[in-house]
């Protein structure tokens, strides 16, 4: 990489941090399920909006699924997100139609510990500020 | 499917001392959340070890964690990721505790020279490889630029994982270090 890029690209990033380090995502969330997975694990799956979605891709946002209790949202499990079978972090998952699903696991035995679950999104981006979505009830889906 | 919602949390018979210490790097505790969730998950999954979590600039509060006694032959691990892979190459350069396993996850910045500190058993470390950039491998380019490189030559085990710099979790499952780290729980179990 010569000087020249180096410094564009320090300048780039500098101007980014300043004017968007404090900005929040918060996403609508649309739904949370939980359904039984192989081997005891629950699959958690999370519909949230394309629009939102391709801004967590287009600002590269970092975040968990995280469940919480709804009563308690100390108590908490962040679950590592994919998108269309692929990790959420590379930021190469599709945005297309009107919904997008992100998913996760867990082993049945760490939800045991949450009484009344919820789910929310949290995390953040190196430059575009945090993602903070409100909690939202999961539920069970019936095979 | 994932990788830091491991399904066999080892069965643990000590309930005191045992620890893993995680460092995040620059953006982690404010924003990114990448090692703050993976070592949320961790002490879920694994209750029975004593697992923190610091940024890279609580530099007093890693010493204390790192300094505060284990009872013998109990492991301590020590996981760094960019910034927080060169303070834990710091930190393990200038403590008298046995670190077990220091990991440092693809480091940003220097520290000192590059041969393995005495207080360490193994030392693993971590380089990203992205086959496409994003804005993470360019955070840590700058963060290279004006902080140096972390001399990793003196490392037990160098390994280039082919993701970027912010994917943390893929780079612990994908070059064994969590195993490694789950392993050094395993020896006192099989002595007895």
């Amino acid at each position: 990489m010569s000087n020249m890029s180096q410094l564009v690209e320090l300048s780039l990033v500098g101007i980014a941090i300043v004017l968007l380090a404090g900005c929040v995502d918060r996403p609508n969330l649309v739904a949370a399920h939980v359904k039984k997975g192989t081997d005891k694990t629950e699959i958690i799956e999370v519909v949230l909006t394309a629009s939102d979605a391709k801004t967590i891709k287009d600002r590269e946002i970092y975040f968990s699924i995280m469940v919480v209790d709804c009563k308690n949202y100390e108590n908490r499990f962040p679950i590592e997100p994919y998108i269309a079978g692929k990790l959420a972090s590379e930021f190469n998952f599709p945005v297309a139609g009107e919904f997008v699903t992100a998913q996760g696991s867990m082993p049945e035995h760490v939800l045991i510990g949450f009484p009344t679950p919820c789910i929310a999104l949290q995390g953040g981006s190196y430059i575009f500020g945090k993602l903070e979505s409100t909690p939202i009830p999961l539920i069970r889906l019936t095979r | 499917m994932y990788t830091y919602v491991r399904n066999n949390p080892l069965i643990m018979i000590d309930p005191d001392g045992r620890r893993d210490i995680y460092i995040g790097g620059a953006s982690d505790k404010d924003s990114t959340r990448i090692v703050q969730d993976y070592a949320a998950a961790q002490q879920k999954l694994t209750p029975e070890r004593d697992i923190q979590y610091f940024s890279y600039s609580e530099k007093e509060k890693i010493t204390a964690a790192i300094n505060a006694p284990l009872k013998e032959g109990e492991p301590l691990n020590v996981i760094g990721h960019s910034l927080g892979g060169r303070e834990a190459k710091n930190q393990a350069n200038s403590t008298e505790a046995k670190i077990t396993n220091l990991v440092t996850i693809d480091p940003v910045g220097s520290a000192g020279n590059s041969e393995k500190p005495s207080s360490v058993g193994t030392w693993t470390d971590v380089t990203a490889a992205p086959s496409d950039r994003n804005f993470s491998d360019t955070v840590a380019s700058v963060g290279r630029t004006f902080l140096g490189t972390t001399a990793t030559s003196g490392a037990d085990s160098s390994q280039k994982i082919t993701t970027s710099h912010g994917n943390f979790s893929t780079m612990m499952s994908k070059s064994g270090s969590q195993q490694k780290v789950d392993d050094s729980y395993q020896k006192p179990k099989d002595d007895q």
